[in-house]
């Protein structure tokens, strides 16, 4: 099994690879990979695959290229966003992917909150999000994905869609959601209705603010005292 | 056009609405402006008769403002893009479009050596690979060229900005015989550079 992380640009650093890294190796003992163009301060136990100069994507497009056929990883393989926090294990929920199709998070519980909200309203039409997303590297129908972007309206896809989840789902190609017990958002499931999730997503939020970071250390204490209690 | 992408769409769930603003991005102020600006300029150095080619040239705008200054000529433009190339031969009907993937090795053997002196245009250079630039002067040989970059960096498609005209100049310089023209435009929110010169 692969565990695979994107990291392009400066927004974020090789801490936070680092830090996902040791969140995630104490469950499991799969092989960690980096898709990164600095990999400069990334831990050496995760195996560093360079990003080429071309076709030079940037940003979040940089998740595609996983699926190209000549990509150098093989089988089972599992996605994490950087700007996720592991609450708790979340490997029982990810397993039960059925490896043969795409698997991503099903964001409709969060749509549900977006969309009492005007500002958003150009989010509607998408209902899943690629935070997390598990595929088997091998399956040709996966390779189709990057075949089409790769192609002759590459740019055209870069107008138009403004990320990879729009891409897949409007391009029409099939994929499979993630239970929504797997995941909750930061910014749209208040601290009320956390449903004791395994992962949270700080998507669209500057997860580096210090109000953010001391309710990750007052969530993990939390946990550690639940921990201790039901030990 | 756009009427009818859009009366199409309500006889097909196939019909892709995001061409409707890309066509009208296509044909903004700054696009207008700034391919003027290059047709204008070039008008000073070029006066043979040969063919226009432009590459990716998008839904056509570039190659009929070409045809106007020009209105003798050949033009050619072409895009990666078939159904660009689709929507370009129904607004600018005066102009030869074409598919072409101008950065294909084929196309120095199948289509750009037909065509062995004349005039290569583009004003997508901030789009294409440094190498692939190199490429696509070499299969383009004892052309008069005309290119055109920008300095606008915060654009997914633009993966080969360039800081200045110096920068754009630096790169651009050792793949000509000679230069021409080096000038830029300032627009509102960023700049655009333009070398006119000889492959």
């Amino acid at each position: 099994m692969n565990i695979i992380f994107v990291k392009w640009g400066t927004k974020y650093p090789s801490e936070d690879v680092n830090i996902l890294y040791s969140s995630l190796k104490k469950y499991c003992d799969y092989d960690f990979y980096c898709y990164t163009d600095d990999s400069t301060g990334i831990d050496s136990n995760i195996n560093i695959i360079d990003i080429p100069s071309k076709p030079a994507l940037k940003v979040w497009w940089n998740k595609l290229p996983m699926f190209n056929k000549d990509f150098p990883l093989h089988a089972k393989t599992i996605f994490f966003d950087l700007d996720v926090y592991i609450r708790h294990n979340p490997f029982p929920l990810i397993e039960t992917s059925d490896w043969s199709k795409l698997t991503l998070i099903d964001c409709r519980p969060w749509k549900d909150i977006i969309n009492t909200d005007s500002n958003y309203s150009t989010r509607y039409d998408v209902t899943m999000n690629s935070t997390v997303i598990t595929w088997d590297a091998d399956n040709p129908e996966i390779h189709k994905m990057w075949d089409h972007f790769n192609g002759s309206q590459k740019d055209y896809f870069l107008r138009k869609y403004k990320g990879i989840d729009r891409f897949i789902q409007h391009e029409g190609f099939s994929y499979e959601l993630f239970s929504t017990e797997l995941i909750q958002s930061y910014k749209y499931q208040l601290e009320d209705d956390y449903m004791n999730n395994p992962i949270v997503t700080f998507e669209e939020v500057d997860y580096g603010r210090s109000d953010i970071k001391t309710w990750i250390e007052d969530d993990k204490e939390n946990l550690r005292r639940k921990h201790a209690v039901s030990g | 056009m756009i009427k009818k992408i859009f009366e199409e769409s309500t006889q097909s769930q196939d019909e892709d609405l995001f061409r409707i603003p890309d066509i009208i991005n296509s044909l903004d102020k700054k696009q207008i402006e700034s391919k003027k600006w290059l047709v204008d300029t070039l008008a000073e150095y070029y006066t043979g008769n040969d063919t226009f080619i432009i590459g990716g040239g998008w839904y056509g705008l570039l190659g009929y403002l070409v045809k106007l200054k020009f209105p003798d000529h050949k033009i050619v433009n072409t895009d990666i893009d078939e159904k660009a190339i689709k929507i370009a031969k129904q607004m600018f009907p005066e102009v030869k479009h074409q598919v072409i993937d101008m950065i294909n090795k084929n196309y120095s053997e199948n289509w750009a050596y037909q065509h062995n002196e004349g005039v290569f245009i583009s004003t997508s250079i901030e789009h294409i690979h440094k190498d692939e630039v190199d490429s696509i002067m070499f299969y383009n040989p004892n052309k008069i060229v005309a290119l055109q970059s920008n300095n606008f960096y915060d654009h997914p498609t633009h993966i080969n900005c360039s800081k200045s005209l110096d920068d754009f100049k630096e790169y651009i310089s050792p793949m000509l015989k000679e230069v021409y023209y080096a000038g830029e435009l300032y627009l509102d929110d960023y700049t655009r550079f333009m070398i006119i010169g000889k492959t």
